[in-house]
């Protein structure tokens, strides 16, 4: 085969042979020209100055998610001249101008790949070039650095009271030690089935229940379950509330108690500080309805391990839905031993809080102190002193850390590095040849 | 007669100058203080140490901050009639003020203090406008605390409000409040020294020696009887039989449970031994409760002996008395030195000279642009230039020592931090391109940052050396990120000045646009550019790996993080695009001034939008000054947008005339 199509493609003429390289060396050229750089990196810095403006009207997260993360987004650059206004709505709102643009997750990944084409590839490996291919390698490292941490990691939050001294002080409810930790913003809503000594859980994520928001409805069902359970007025955010004589309200009133919507603070960060899902659930039994309430993504606090889900029976079982933050386990489980408060003297500012903790699961218990800028690394994951509680009435106190998985860890301070180096490199062997050259002796003249 | 440009110029300074001065106002009523304190006394007493938001101050950067937060300024002046009945005005350093609150308080409250700058205030208040307009209107806190339940109503009301969105004269209205607040603290710190108390009884006289009046201090000297006598009387101290203790106890119960202010009495345990630093009332609350510590009784009874001393001597005895107890129980705990350093930092005033020598570094290069071939000028700027660079370093290592903390932690440093910073590195672009251009932004940028430091220090009214927050607390990387990000916005800065000479060499038609000198200006903005990409993009990185290792992420879109890159992102576009020859040298001057808008917004604008991990609160007055940066920096851009629009290719230089050589025909 390969002997008959040889003569073929040699008689060909040169023209229509270059005209699919000369198509790609087009796309190559492209790809890889300055003037994309240029365009990509204008385009990312209005996106990142816009977003930045947005978020004074709007929470850091909502703004996160729709200009940094998405493909597309509709801008808003409100007009303001010395911190006012120029042009107020019919509500009284600052007037922003609408811009359609690209995400700035298509920008950057346009932006790697005329990187590693333009910067990388087409240009040419000679010492005169090492700082900048050092330095657009380190860039490209970043980048990815970013993509990995965007996909594959994820992060939440661990909350531990001080374990005392004494242990007739332990109190059952409060959590002083614990292997799993639960997301800072992503909800799960989980079907418990009470096995006598054990509870079996089946979860949904939050994101296959938003057809349930405003008149939507999402139905669950699974095999070996005698019913199915309709989701109804999923709110992001939300708060119960008692509807009491004088309360107006469209939401279903349940038991006396409606979900309503809570509208988010500007600068709120992360979402799950202070937003908590809710939703409206009605179990369906041979086409009627066996039961119907409201379930809340109330938040876990140490001082209180129980979780109240809304139960029901169906044929002599009892079931629960249980909608909470998404729980992650850890490999070990970790005891917070003693929690430190130091205020600067005379006020309340805190100079200091740390955590003493214990790690336990491996072959001999490891002790650590966690605090600001000293997290702890352990098997992949890394936690860090993130806050405590309570305000007042400490101590005891309770320790709240974040957790976080992610694989690309410190590939970031790699890059500073290297980039650094790079930099460096580039720029003195520049300055080095201008002092050097005829044009600083013609300019100084 | 010809005037020079020069002289016109400070011709004209001089005459706003005189026109924006006004007249000291005048002080109601006569003083009380016929003598002035001590310069000597004044100065040690200025030393004095005492804890103060979180750490050790001497008493009068007390004074300093708290008149600069009420008043604004860093004295207080007024007019009052001498001992002939001629007028003189009185000028009083912050340690006189406090000295006065303290120990003067009824003369000090009719000091016209309160700054008023809108008239609709006054009008707010229910003060009658008797012929002020919109300008400054010192009120005294004696009239201003008559409407202190107005302004508290009003302060309610607008307070909730944010405060971008609040009017000129309800932002006021919340400023003013505070600063009544916060006077008013310092004002009653020591009310409970500033009498006597009248005894009635002969038992409870017989606890303090028969005395029909006592100080308070005298009243923790006797604790130990006193409170025998308390015991005594248990739920009975309003029988006759125990004289007036219920009125006694009152006061006492009043005063040991007074507002929280400076703590003026050191821990007296070994250092050994955990002890702090405690206030009047606590002291009081312990004599009355258990047993007063002897050497806080001693250092009551100085104090109070000064604030009721009969003559300036006598005052200035007990109060000197007071002083060295203090300052020697601080030391035996260490807490002296920094004191003794802060104060000597404070008299010293180092980035004050600093800008007067920049300031005649700016004057030299202005007259040695005029005269281009005098290399002495050029010397002499370079020097005083250099001179300036290391008083404002000296100032800068010293508040190094004082808070123990790398030379930017605060937003305060920053301004002194990047005005040296930029210096330096348009002396550096000087030294490579001697074309004088730089040699005169070099210390004009020095100077105007420092008088923005002193700027907003009197704006913000806050210690300039306050504790930091919990997260910030790590010298390394407050060492290393903060400096080298301040360097990426010095240099950003130092680029967009350049860019602006160019703009301005172009559109004045000082020389055209390939003349050796716009040539040596594109070159230097490109160089300064390129050292601040380099800092900017190591130091927004390093930011990252920071945030990584305190909050759990490397890159959370906050606005502060965002700013960074914005400068980064600008200059990586700036430098391809030249590569890439979609700009020359107009296009790359117009985008560094650009630059220079990014960095003010970077600097301070994220800092003002309230949200973030970078916040540090809204005030107007920085607001405004970043407002005006964005004007002046865009008149800037778009007279040099416009002048290349419209002359895209000017004349060229015509040729000089050939030298006059003798004919020989």
């Amino acid at each position: 085969m390969t002997a008959t199509t040889e003569p073929v493609v040699a008689a060909a003429p040169a023209a229509a042979l270059q005209k699919p390289n000369a198509g790609a060396s087009v796309l190559v050229r492209f790809l890889g020209s300055m003037k994309l750089s240029v365009w990509l990196v204008l385009l990312l810095a209005v996106l990142t100055w816009l977003g930045t403006l947005a978020q004074s009207t709007r929470s850091t997260y909502d703004v996160q998610r729709e200009y940094f993360e998405s493909w597309f987004v509709i801008a808003e650059l409100p007009l303001s001249f010395w911190g006012k206004a120029l042009f107020l709505t019919d509500q009284g709102q600052p007037w922003a101008l609408r811009i359609p643009l690209p995400g700035a997750y298509p920008v950057m990944a346009l932006l790697f790949v005329n990187l590693i084409v333009g910067g990388l590839l087409r240009m040419k490996w000679n010492a005169r070039n090492t700082g900048i291919l050092i330095t657009h390698f380190g860039i490209a490292f970043l980048l990815v650095a970013g993509f990995v941490k965007l996909h594959y990691s994820y992060a939440g939050a661990l909350s531990l009271f001080e374990t005392p001294k004494d242990p007739s002080q332990v109190l059952d409810r409060r959590v002083y030690q614990s292997s799993r930790f639960v997301s800072f913003h992503d909800f799960e809503l989980a079907l418990l089935v009470d096995k006598g000594d054990t509870i079996e859980e089946r979860v949904i994520p939050e994101a296959q229940l938003w057809g349930a928001r405003g008149d939507g409805s999402v139905t669950l069902r699974a095999e070996g379950l005698p019913f199915t359970v309709q989701v109804s007025h999923w709110i992001d955010n939300s708060q119960v509330l008692p509807k009491g004589p004088m309360v107006r309200t469209t939401m279903p009133v349940v038991d006396g108690a409606f979900l309503q919507p809570v509208t988010p603070q500007p600068g709120v960060q992360p979402k799950s500080e202070g937003e908590f899902a809710g939703c409206y659930v009605k179990v369906f039994e041979g086409g009627s309805v066996a039961a119907e309430g409201i379930v809340y993504g109330m938040p876990r606090m140490p001082m209180d391990k129980a979780r109240y889900p809304f139960t029901f029976k169906v044929k002599d079982q009892r079931y629960g839905l249980d909608l909470r933050h998404v729980v992650y386990d850890l490999p070990f489980a970790m005891r917070l031993d003693k929690f430190q408060k130091l205020d600067h003297p005379g006020t309340m500012s805190p100079r200091d809080f740390r955590s003493f903790v214990s790690v336990l699961g491996g072959a001999a218990d490891q002790s650590a102190e966690v605090f600001m800028n000293n997290p702890l690394r352990k098997d992949g994951y890394v936690i860090y002193q993130t806050s405590w509680g309570p305000s007042v009435g400490g101590p005891p106190f309770f320790s709240v850390f974040e957790v976080s998985y992610n694989p690309s860890d410190i590939w970031p301070a790699v890059a500073c590095i290297v980039i650094w180096i790079g930099l460096t490199v580039h720029f003195l062997l520049k300055l080095f040849r201008f002092l050097h050259s005829s044009t600083r002796t013609s300019l100084q003249n | 007669m010809h005037r020079s440009p020069l002289s016109t110029f400070l011709l004209v300074l001089l005459a706003l100058l005189a026109a924006c001065s006004r007249p000291a106002p005048r002080l109601q009523g006569t003083l009380e203080r016929t003598e002035a304190w001590p310069a000597d006394f004044v100065t040690a007493f200025g030393a004095l140490p005492l804890q103060h938001e979180g750490r050790v101050m001497p008493f009068s950067t007390l004074a300093a901050s708290t008149l600069y937060a009420v008043h604004g300024r860093r004295d207080v002046q007024f007019v009052t009639p001498d001992g002939t009945g001629v007028d003189r005005t009185v000028k009083l350093n912050p340690t006189e003020w406090l000295l006065d609150v303290w120990c003067f308080p009824e003369q000090a409250a009719r000091y016209p203090l309160f700054r008023i700058e809108n008239v609709g205030v006054l009008s707010a208040l229910g003060f009658v406008n008797e012929g002020q307009k919109q300008g400054f209107e010192y009120l005294p806190y004696d009239q201003l605390v008559q409407q202190g339940e107005k302004l508290q109503e009003l302060n309610d009301q607008y307070e909730g409000k944010p405060a971008a969105s609040r009017s000129p004269v309800e932002e006021h209205l919340v400023q003013l409040f505070r600063q009544l607040v916060l006077y008013h603290r310092l004002h009653q710190q020591l009310a409970a020294l500033q009498g006597e108390m009248a005894v009635e009884g002969e038992t409870l006289r017989a606890v303090f020696g028969g005395a029909e009046r006592v100080r308070i201090a005298r009243v923790l000297e006797q604790a130990v009887p006193f409170r025998a006598y308390v015991q005594e009387a248990g739920e009975k101290f309003e029988d006759p039989k125990y004289g007036n203790l219920g009125q006694v106890l009152m006061f006492l119960s009043q005063a040991a449970t007074a507002g929280r202010g400076p703590l003026l009495l050191p821990p007296v345990l070994p250092p050994a031994q955990k002890d702090t630093w405690h206030s009047l009332a606590e002291a009081i609350d312990k004599a009355v409760r258990g047993g007063p510590d002897a050497a806080h009784v001693k250092m009551v009874g100085h104090l109070q002996d000064g604030v009721l001393g009969k003559t300036m001597a006598e005052r200035v005895s007990h109060l000197e008395a007071y002083r060295s107890a203090v300052d020697a129980a601080a030391a035996a705990r260490g807490e002296q030195a920094k004191v003794a350093l802060e104060s000597y930092y404070y008299s010293a005033n180092w980035h004050f000279h600093a800008m007067m020598t920049f300031v005649l570094g700016f004057l030299l290069a202005v007259v040695a642009c005029a005269l281009p071939k005098n290399r002495l000028l050029w010397w002499a700027a370079m020097l005083a230039t250099g001179l300036g660079l290391a008083l404002l370093t000296a100032d800068v290592w010293l508040r190094c020592l004082i808070t123990g903390h790398p030379p930017v932690a605060r937003l305060y440093d920053t301004f002194l931090f990047i005005g040296g910073v930029a210096a330096l590195t348009l002396m550096i672009a000087e030294f490579v391109l001697p074309k004088r251009i730089a040699l005169a932004l070099a210390p004009f940028v020095g100077a105007l940052l420092i008088f923005f430091a002193r700027l907003f220090e009197v704006a913000d009214g806050q210690d300039t050396m306050k504790p930091l927050q919990a997260v910030l607390l790590s010298n390394f990387w407050l060492g290393v990120h903060v400096p080298t990000m301040n360097i990426g916005y010095a240099s950003g800065m130092a680029a967009a000045l350049v860019g602006m000479a160019w703009i301005t060499v172009r559109v004045l038609r000082i020389d055209h646009p390939d003349s050796t000198l716009a040539k040596s200006l594109a070159r230097m903005t490109y160089g300064v550019t390129c050292f601040s990409l380099a800092t900017s993009v190591v130091g927004t990185i390093l930011g990252g790996v920071w945030a990584n290792d305190s909050w759990g992420r490397f890159w959370g879109w906050d606005p502060k993080e965002n700013g960074a890159l914005l400068i980064c992102l600008s200059q990586i576009a700036l430098l391809h695009a030249r590569m890439s020859g979609m700009v020359r040298d107009a296009g790359f001057a117009l985008w560094a001034v650009g630059t220079g808008m990014i960095v003010v917004f970077s600097w301070f604008h994220t800092n003002l939008l309230g949200v973030g991990l970078h916040a540090y609160g809204f005030s107007s007055a920085l607001l405004t000054a970043v407002w005006v940066s964005y004007v002046v920096l865009g008149l800037f851009l778009v007279a040099g947008a416009l002048d290349v629009l419209l002359r895209p290719n000017p004349a060229p230089l015509k040729p000089p005339l050939p030298d006059l050589a003798p004919a020989h025909d």
